[in-house]
């Protein structure tokens, strides 16, 4: 199958106009949902989907809506992550700038779904020229009578409202995100309670990535079982990849789920200058490194998550025979240090020690013992933390000394011949 | 029983109430979990992670803080995973804190320290890096408290203070990850009214002590147990002593005996307002007034000179002429010989303690039924009355705040001026000052049928007030009015806090609040909580119950007939509603006594003054708004004479034998005057 589900109309420039995009399709899936399904039965079927969230931890989608309280006098939210801070991941931005009313339908299907009659984009700030285009899609969508009071003559009422981000890669955490939208400083809450039962302003919220909700109308114009035959079985449709890196053309690449690296890379012209894969990161840095070794795995949930390592947000870092793993992972621990919201003490304090170590290492003053305190400072941030964010930055440190130990021995012996990479 | 929880920790079973955290439960066994930003008062937050435990099922370690116990819980607090990673996390604690304990004031009574020692690593790997721990800029906080970042371990406790009690909310994080720092928004200041709190809130030595600084090391000073004066709440306070000086005053919250007594938090007029006992303007010697002013004399011949007055007052104008007037800052034991003095030996009548009339009897009366402090938690909802509480009694309206704002209970705030109670209240209305009454006689009309109205109405008084009279002279309409009666008729009982100290708006909360437990029969009483700005008003009030006599006292010095005035920690001039009245009340009477700290305005009118000691110089018991005894002991030692034993030795100078060697023996005595005691 190489048919494109989310990015099929994104090259067309003027996908972004609701006129195109109601001529390509578009819409038609929210007019199905409400008028053809019952809010439950759209819960069931991206629940049969099998639609897993693309954020990074690979929720059921279905499964989380159904959490919902139905039953209680409060506002439900929905609330589209745009946040997109994962090092490498450039895939949502690609998705609302291309074809900003497919994630407007996605949501406002989505917010049918869960009863939810007000939906927040919370888009990073950086992406400047995504909210704008978002929020002009949102308007003419409203002009259309998508948005807003008794939607399409069929009695559901909803809003979207793109909240701007101040650009923390906290936000990201959805918990640290809902803070981030109620004007709080961003920091991870406690859960129990989860957002589902006590989000957004205390009230029951879900929170969605962009490529997830993207999905939502595809499913509803075709059906749960077309969606669920693209891809493996337990990871089903298509995953965007971002390959960035050293590759002759980095880009975003989508795929049905499984596909292997190797037929990934190939899409992205190859490594650049004929060098040799080195090593590269399948979901951005958060997910820990793999090698040449592992070019033909497939790229999903389980594939991935069978050889020790994760499908993230599908960022996929290639680095070449010439490259440092050790300076590569420690630009990356600096990134972790300094976006470690503060809030407790492993991850704050850990990702600064590591971040101490390396740069030792990096100026040839390392001590053999070094590779040794990376990994015990690893150990103690990993699962001591009060969020992912903690163990995300042990990950790179503990999978570059498993394959790369040797580099790591020779980098601090000052023996390593690609120490200026 | 449906609300508890019974779970195993380290092998030994437990039950506990439901909503208990482990933490709690393993404290109640004696199980030691080394925490840091974890503290009873505050919400958890689970951020210092020095907590972990393991649980049985749960694949991850987790922070005992933020973990609610469950029935059939097997809880492992120190296994061998357990203890790694709290070496981890105290390792990483350590990782940028500067280890400055032999200069920091802390040391002694360090969580840090104490923790580290018991479940650190003896080994640091550290080492290497003690040159690149991160430095903050200094910063000004406020005047009490002095601020090194560099010690932060970043538990938020200050933080959290501020956002669940104090709710100045200036204090907060700036940057982030590693170089966050705790400070307030630029250039400002915070809320000088509780900051003291975050000190001893504090895990380590980032927020210290700017009096106490570098004053005394915990080990070097002694400490007891005593009563804040500066109030009618009561507080508990630990005095901290070095070479018999007060050093510092700190909240005593870990003493379990004081059940029922808001022994939290201090304000900061009780943590630092000591330092008025260190004044070279103390009053050290017994003064007498002679052509030149005031001289030093002994303190055997001041005695005799008063003694000698006494009997020449009684003998040639009867023992009418002579009385006196106590404060309600005085122990009950010395207020209790005060009065037996005058009243028991010498036979006069006049002895009072406060500027009013009052009707004591009755004021008693309802002072009995008043709620206690531990009765707070059980009402449903506050109604707070004129009496600008955050000023008045400040601890008492930091519970509140935390009660209404936190724990979600209803707030009524009805306040001539803004008194920083407003963000707490479901509904805040100003009224023209001194209208009280009134404004709870609107309450009254609305509350009840026009038939009930008739059978009230007929009182003295109120005759003629309709609601429109109400609304005329409070200014408060009568919608409003409306909107608070119905609240307080809500399903629900009250606790009306009022000022214990006018008696009309006692009298007339107290008709209110018979109203309301009338109609509302089946719910827990409503009560009256009185607000007092002396600590020891209602002890006051008990034993001097059946003579208020100040009237009586001003009109016999003005008509010439009061000779000898015995003035006890009082200063009628500043204190008493007419000025004018009691400067030539005073002007009139031949002979004064003025005992104080310092000299007042009264002082000079005295013609003895004798040197008084501060309450923490004291050994007694007040009785605080909550209604129950508090005992005083000596935090320090002063040279001068007690004024108990200053009494005695005047009555003994007319030939009664005062038999007391010890303020126990007055205690006993007087207890059963106080009736009603607290509960525990």
């Amino acid at each position: 199958m190489d048919e494109k589900i989310i990015l099929k109309y994104t090259d067309i420039p003027e996908q972004k106009n609701i006129d195109t995009y109601i001529k390509n399709g578009g819409y038609k899936a929210l007019q199905r949902a409400l008028s053809e399904y019952k809010p439950d039965e759209i819960i069931h079927l991206v629940d049969k989907s099998g639609l897993r969230g693309r954020g990074g931890a690979g929720f059921p989608t279905g499964k989380k809506w159904s959490f919902i309280p139905q039953n209680i006098p409060l506002p439900k939210y929905l609330v589209c992550n745009t946040d997109e801070g994962e090092p490498g991941t450039f895939k949502d931005r690609e998705i609302i700038e291309g074809d900003p009313h497919l994630v407007i339908e996605g949501i406002a299907i989505s917010s049918y779904a869960i009863g939810a009659h007000k939906a927040y984009i919370y888009i990073r700030g950086e992406f400047a020229k995504g909210a704008e285009i978002l929020t002009r899609a949102i308007n003419q969508a409203k002009e259309k009578g998508f948005i807003g009071e008794n939607i399409l003559g069929l009695g559901f009422d909803f809003d979207i409202d793109v909240y701007r981000g101040a650009g923390a890669y906290i936000c990201g955490e959805e918990t640290a995100l809902l803070d981030s939208i109620e004007g709080k400083r961003a920091m991870p809450r406690l859960k129990p309670p989860h957002p589902v039962a006590k989000g957004l302003y205390s009230s029951p919220t879900v929170i969605n990535n962009v490529e997830t909700l993207a999905n939502v109308p595809r499913i509803i114009e075709n059906s749960a079982e077309w969606f669920a035959g693209i891809g493996t079985p337990h990871s089903t449709g298509t995953k965007i990849f971002c390959i960035s890196g050293d590759v002759n053309n980095p880009g975003v690449y989508e795929v049905p789920m499984g596909t292997p690296l190797k037929e990934l890379l190939e899409m992205a012209g190859g490594i650049k200058d004929g060098k040799k894969l080195k090593a590269f990161f399948p979901g951005g840095p958060s997910t820990p490194i793999l090698t040449s070794a592992h070019l033909n795995v497939g790229m999903d949930f389980e594939s991935l998550k069978k050889i020790g390592s994760m499908l993230g947000s599908g960022a996929i870092i290639v680095l070449d025979e010439d490259r440092s793993i050790i300076k590569t992972v420690a630009r990356l621990t600096e990134f972790y240090r300094n976006e470690s919201c503060g809030k407790c003490s492993p991850c704050r304090e850990g990702t600064d020690w590591l971040l101490k170590v390396y740069q030792r290492i990096i100026d040839n003053k390392g001590k053999k013992e070094d590779i040794d305190l990376l990994l015990n400072i690893c150990e103690d941030i990993y699962g001591t933390t009060f969020c992912p964010l903690g163990d995300a930055a042990t990950m790179p440190v503990i999978s570059s000394i498993k394959y790369f130990r040797k580099e790591y021995e020779e980098y601090i012996n000052g023996k390593c011949s690609n120490i200026n990479n | 029983m449906e609300n508890v929880v019974t779970l195993t920790i380290d092998g030994r079973e437990i039950t506990v109430p439901n909503e208990t955290m482990v933490i709690e439960a393993a404290k109640k066994l004696g199980i030691e979990i080394p925490y840091f930003c974890y503290h009873p008062l505050l919400k958890s937050v689970g951020c210092c992670r020095a907590c972990l435990v393991e649980v049985e099922g749960m694949p991850k370690l987790q922070t005992s803080c933020t973990l609610p116990v469950r029935n059939g819980m097997v809880v492992k607090t120190n296994t061998p995973l357990v203890q790694k990673r709290r070496k981890g996390v105290i390792a990483f604690l350590l990782a940028n804190h500067p280890l400055d304990c032999p200069v920091c004031d802390q040391g002694g009574e360090c969580d840090l320290q104490n923790f580290s020692h018991r479940y650190g690593s003896a080994v640091s790997g550290l080492k290497e890096f003690k040159d690149q721990k991160r430095t903050f800029q200094k910063y000004y906080i406020g005047p009490f408290v002095e601020r090194e970042m560099n010690r932060c371990i970043l538990c938020k406790r200050c933080i959290r203070f501020y956002d669940e009690y104090a709710g100045e909310t200036t204090l907060g994080e700036f940057e982030r990850a590693a170089d966050t720092e705790i400070r307030t928004f630029y250039q400002t200041e915070f809320n000088p009214g509780f900051s003291g709190n975050t000190i001893f809130l504090c895990p380590v030595g980032a927020l210290t002590d700017k009096v106490y600084r570098f004053k005394a090391r915990v080990w070097d000073m002694e400490s007891v147990t005593s009563v804040c004066p500066l109030c009618g709440t009561g507080c508990s306070i630990r005095i901290w002593t070095r070479n018999n000086r007060i050093m510092r005053i700190t909240p005593d919250m870990n003493n379990n005996s004081n059940k029922g007594v808001l022994n939290n938090f201090l304000c900061d007029r009780g943590q630092f307002g000591f330092q008025y006992i260190f004044s070279n303007e103390r009053i050290r010697t017994p003064l007498i007034k002679d052509k030149n002013g005031f001289v030093p004399i002994s303190y055997e011949k001041a005695i005799d000179i008063i003694v000698s007055r006494l009997k020449k007052s009684i003998a040639e104008s009867g023992v009418d002429s002579v009385g006196g007037i106590v404060s309600a800052s005085c122990t009950c034991e010395e207020i209790y010989l005060f009065q037996k003095l005058f009243k028991e030996y010498i036979g006069s009548a006049n002895v009072d303690f406060q500027s009013r009339i009052s009707d004591s009897k009755q004021v008693n009366a309802i002072l009995d039924e008043s709620a206690e402090y531990s009765d707070l938690p059980g009402s449903g909802g506050f109604f707070v009355l004129g009496t600008n509480i955050l000023h008045r009694q400040p601890v008492l309206g930091l519970y509140l705040r935390n009660l209404t704002k936190i724990k979600g209970y209803t707030l009524l705030l009805a306040e001539p001026y803004k008194t920083g109670m407003e963000d707490c209240a479901t509904l805040s209305i100003s009224y023209t000052p001194g209208t009280e009454a009134y404004l709870i006689y609107g309450l009254i009309l609305c509350m009840l049928n026009p038939e009930n109205i008739e059978e009230i109405s007929h009182r003295e008084g109120f005759e003629k007030i309709t609601i429109e009279t109400v609304e005329q002279a409070t200014g408060v309409s009568k919608e409003i009015l409306q909107k608070i009666s119905s609240a307080l008729l809500d399903k629900k009982s009250w606790t009306i806090i009022i000022d214990g100290e006018k008696e009309s708006v006692l009298f007339s909360v107290h008709n209110l609040i018979m109203i309301l437990n009338n109609m509302k029969k089946d719910i827990t009483k409503s009560k009256i909580l009185p607000v007092f700005s002396r600590p020891n008003h209602r002890g006051a009030m008990k034993i001097i119950q059946k003579s208020f006599n100040v009237r009586k006292i001003i009109d016999a010095s003005l008509s010439g007939k009061l000779k000898f005035l015995y003035l006890l920690e009082v200063d009628p001039v500043s204190e008493f509603l007419d000025r004018k009245e009691i400067e030539s009340v005073l002007k009139n009477v031949e002979f004064i006594v003025a005992q104080d700290v310092f000299l007042t305005e009264t002082s000079q009118y005295a013609s003895i003054i004798l040197p008084g000691k501060p309450s923490y110089a004291k050994q007694g018991s007040f009785v605080c708004s909550g209604g129950i005894v508090r005992d005083l002991q000596e935090g320090i030692k002063e040279n001068m004479e007690s004024e108990w034993k200053t009494i005695i030795r005047i009555a003994e100078g007319l030939g009664y034998q005062m038999k007391y060697d010890t303020i126990d023996e007055i205690k006993n005595e007087m207890l059963p005057l106080l009736q009603k005691k607290g509960k525990e």
